[in-house]
């Protein structure tokens, strides 16, 4: 059910085709699973909340930084040295007090990664480093859920959206090279912004069952061109990860 | 009508320009065009010993991916190359 006040605080998406108090109330019961509170988490988050997403949980080790305030946009000057997950936790409840949050101050690692990924079923990859995001690859991968990735890189970003058994997942688009340890990476506030915004949508879509999704399409976004190109995602042969899980969905 | 090869945004110090129009009839002979016109290049995009960076980029050939790609792939007049990075791409 949605109260009166929800009704009106999200008349306007709810006049939308295809949404309407259905597509509302989908949102409220759905569960999303933020991984990484940076640059894109932040966009994530922001929108996913302002739409009236109902249950949100976010994972980050990390605290706040003076150079993380020109694209962490839940942030201010206030929050450095204070946990990301506490501070992110308290400005999107201040955006929206419908949202249940939960925050969990950890790095996702081989050891912790199948625990922490139980109880939600709609999972975004805002990490950034492949290391972790390979493992919530893996894990998605074989608890059949949907992951919403995406990734930047100074004035470039990139996304989609991998359904297991259906699309190419995320070893086969990055051939399983670039595992290496996180590294501070050039890049300006806006991209992870635009790319976070795309993957907010995706995961909109998909909770509604609406439009079409980045399923087995790469969307990569230029910034200094200000252009967007799409190429389709493929199979990888050699991917250890999908191999069984796609081979018997084609049968 | 030509190739015509996007370049990524990390490679525009090298071209300055997001897509350029070349001649060519495989990947290795548009590396080398590529490289005449944008001297350094090559050296972004290969090994010492002239393999494709297949770690670092993946050459999409009209929105799909070539890889495991080599230098031998051809290419037909129209054909558009996306250079896309990996490895390093990968921030959030």
């Amino acid at each position: 059910m949605l109260s009166d006040k929800e009704k009106q605080r999200y008349s306007r998406q709810i006049r939308l085709s295809g949404f309407g108090e259905e597509g509302q109330k989908k949102l409220k019961n759905a569960g999303i699973l933020i991984v990484g509170i940076g640059g894109l988490g932040c966009a994530v988050s922001t929108y996913l909340t302002l739409a009236g997403v109902g249950r949100m949980c976010l994972i980050d080790r990390g605290t706040v930084e003076l150079s993380n305030l020109n694209r962490q946009s839940l942030y201010s000057d206030q929050d450095i040295g204070r946990s990301k997950v506490d501070s992110a936790k308290d400005k999107l409840t201040a955006i929206n007090p419908n949202l249940q949050i939960q925050g969990i101050r950890e790095e996702i690692k081989e050891e912790n990664v199948w625990e922490l990924l139980e109880g939600y079923n709609i999972i975004v990859d805002a990490l950034d480093n492949l290391v972790g995001r390979y493992l919530l690859n893996e894990v998605v991968l074989s608890r059949n859920l949907p992951l919403f990735h995406g990734a930047v890189y100074g004035y470039e970003g990139r996304v989609t959206t991998i359904l297991p058994g259906k699309t190419p997942c995320l070893k086969c688009i990055y051939h399983g090279y670039g595992a290496s340890p996180p590294e501070e990476i050039p890049v300006i506030g806006v991209v992870p912004a635009i790319i976070g915004c795309l993957q907010s949508s995706e995961v909109i879509k998909y909770i509604l069952g609406i439009g079409q999704l980045l399923a087995g399409r790469l969307l990569i976004y230029d910034g200094l061109s200000q252009e967007f190109v799409e190429v389709q995602t493929k199979f990888d042969p050699y991917c250890n990860v999908c191999f069984s899980v796609n081979s018997s969905a084609k049968e | 009508m030509g190739i015509r090869v996007r370049i990524p945004p990390c490679l525009r110090q090298v071209t300055d320009t997001s897509t350029v129009e070349i001649e060519a009839q495989s990947l290795g002979e548009a590396i080398e065009k590529l490289e005449d016109l944008y001297p350094g290049i090559k050296r972004e995009l290969t090994s010492q010993d002239g393999r494709l960076l297949a770690s670092a980029f993946d050459f999409y050939i009209n929105g799909k991916s070539s890889y495991p790609s080599s230098s031998m792939m051809s290419l037909k007049d129209g054909d558009e190359i996306i250079i896309i990075p990996l490895g390093i791409e990968v921030g959030g």
